[in-house]
């Protein structure tokens, strides 16, 4: 089997087992704006090769070019990116919804701090394009999780919130291991890089 | 009598076969005008979004600072926040910089098109020659580097450039169409129309899936703003509704940006997949002397698109200050 096959079967297992968690999101799926893309429930799709049931569930059909699969995997690269995103604006309603007059300074201080991160990570989704951004990517997850942890324990008012912050935490870090490995296989948007 | 015949009648036919004719250079300074429109609209797109963005980030980023005791934190983030508004401008020039060697190619064929063109060409040769070098090289690298990415650029094209560039000025424009038009239009042609299909296959997905998140995210970052207001505002015994109005029209302001931003988007994208289906139809009316009232209905529907695309860039402003005027 010649090498470069072999990286391509390994890069898509490790991109479907990448997205194989279960989600309940409400949020409207973005994949939905797209002209001729429908939405696509990402855990139903059954990765059969040839077959097309969107992005992330596409596995290369025999004898399909090098081209067309680098570019469904870059199109699985942004429909997981913007999945991230939807859950990270779910954690962020969440959040939102809990009323400002009944926190005291210190808990809307929680509150505002975990959109701000929020607001971060979901650019850095948008533009990651990069191995430094998934590093920073990464180091931000992690902030949020930290902020997650300290608001279960100590913020009574913002609990509710904490289920949301802690799904969007676990999808972002599996969302960066995707871009991990699109960015390693060279298989990335082919940008120009930035003006010297 | 008879040799010197056939021999004329070859002359004569070559000759006219390599004259370019004024249906030729109609099509040309068509296929370039589309394009130089076209070249800059990604990055007047991204600019619009992640300026958006940069706006409601700033609104939550005063909620932020005001809730936190510690004048360290707080610099903390101001400082993170202006480092993610320049990583924001970074994106934007690594994401439309090949879009800028659509452009180059625009005003290179541009200059084969008429005088005036070639006299403007000629002004800016030497700032042209670095741009587009600079451009090819880190086109040729990027491409290199993701292998099988693009279409491989045609290496004949530095060799075209250098010639051409070496006779502008000193050869009439006739003679530079005649040499170099034709060449010019089929070996930029596979580059440009690998840089217009990565704009269809990774930047209008992204973009659409910003523009579709975007309600939501400046919502929320105005929600959480708003909330701080409302609670130090009640704390200190004052009606928020007095501090509330002051910001209606920040709020306001960036839903209109918006709709704006929309509006380019849904044309540039229509533009755009109207131009995709046009290029071989460009060519073969170049290569056929294709008459403009017998163009392609490929090339027809992209002229419209193209119309109704610069007809928005250029009313934008004049809508913004309608929009303004209406408070």
């Amino acid at each position: 089997m010649p090498y470069n096959h072999l990286i391509r079967i390994l890069v898509f297992s490790s991109l479907l087992y990448a997205c194989e968690s279960k989600s309940t999101s409400s949020v409207k799926d973005i994949n939905a704006e797209y002209e001729g893309n429908p939405a696509t429930d990402y855990d139903k799709a059954k990765p059969l090769p040839g077959n097309d049931p969107g992005a992330m569930g596409y596995m290369p059909a025999e004898g399909e070019s090098e081209e067309e699969s680098k570019r469904k995997a870059i199109q699985m690269q942004i429909d997981s990116a913007y999945k991230s995103i939807a859950l990270l604006e779910e954690a962020k309603i969440a959040l939102n919804n809990t009323r400002d007059e009944v926190l005291t300074a210190a808990e809307r201080n929680a509150k505002s701090k975990s959109i701000y991160y929020i607001n971060l990570l979901q650019n850095e989704m948008c533009r990651a394009v990069d191995a430094s951004i998934i590093n920073n990517l990464k180091v931000n997850a992690g902030k949020l999780e930290q902020i997650t942890s300290t608001m279960e324990d100590q913020v009574s008012n913002l609990k509710s919130a904490s289920e949301s912050l802690q799904k969007a935490a676990v999808y972002v870090s599996k969302t960066a291991n995707i871009f991990s490995a699109c960015f390693t296989s060279g298989w990335v948007k082919p940008a120009i890089s930035k003006k010297q | 009598m008879s040799r010197v015949l056939f021999l004329w009648i070859v002359i004569t036919g070559s000759i006219s076969c390599t004259v370019i004719k004024p249906n030729q250079v109609s099509i040309a300074e068509n296929y370039a005008t589309v394009l130089k429109g076209v070249s800059t609209v990604p990055e007047n797109i991204y600019f619009r979004m992640y300026s958006l963005k940069a706006q409601s980030e700033q609104a939550q980023l005063s909620g932020l600072i005001s809730t936190t005791g510690s004048a360290n934190e707080a610099l903390q983030f101001l400082d993170e926040s202006f480092n993610d508004r320049i990583a924001f401008l970074n994106l934007i020039d690594s994401m439309t910089e090949s879009y800028g060697l659509v452009k180059d190619y625009a005003d290179l064929l541009m200059a084969l098109v008429n005088d005036s063109y070639l006299a403007k060409f000629m002004s800016q040769k030497s700032s042209w020659q670095l741009s587009f070098e600079k451009l090819t090289s880190k086109y040729f690298l990027t491409t290199g580097k993701y292998k099988g990415a693009y279409t491989p650029a045609s290496v004949g094209a530095s060799g075209l450039v250098g010639n051409l560039l070496q006779e502008i000025g000193s050869t009439k424009i006739k003679s530079l169409q005649k040499k170099y038009l034709q060449q010019a239009i089929a070996t930029s042609t596979p580059i440009i129309k690998s840089i217009c299909q990565s704009f269809i296959d990774f930047d209008l997905p992204r973009l659409k899936a910003d523009y579709a998140a975007m309600p939501s995210f400046l919502r929320e970052n105005f929600k959480d703003f708003l909330g701080n207001i409302n609670a130090y505002e009640k704390q200190a015994g004052n009606n928020p509704f007095h501090y509330y109005k002051d910001y209606i029209p920040v709020y306001h302001y960036m839903q209109y940006q918006y709709y704006e931003a929309g509006l380019l988007l849904t044309r540039m994208e229509t533009c755009m997949k109207d131009l995709m289906a046009s290029f071989d139809d460009f060519l073969y009316c170049f290569d056929h002397d294709i008459k403009r009232k017998d163009l392609p209905e490929a090339i027809t529907r992209l002229n419209d698109s193209f119309s109704a695309l610069t007809r928005l860039l250029s009313n934008l402003d004049a809508i913004h200050n309608k929009y303004n005027k209406m408070f």
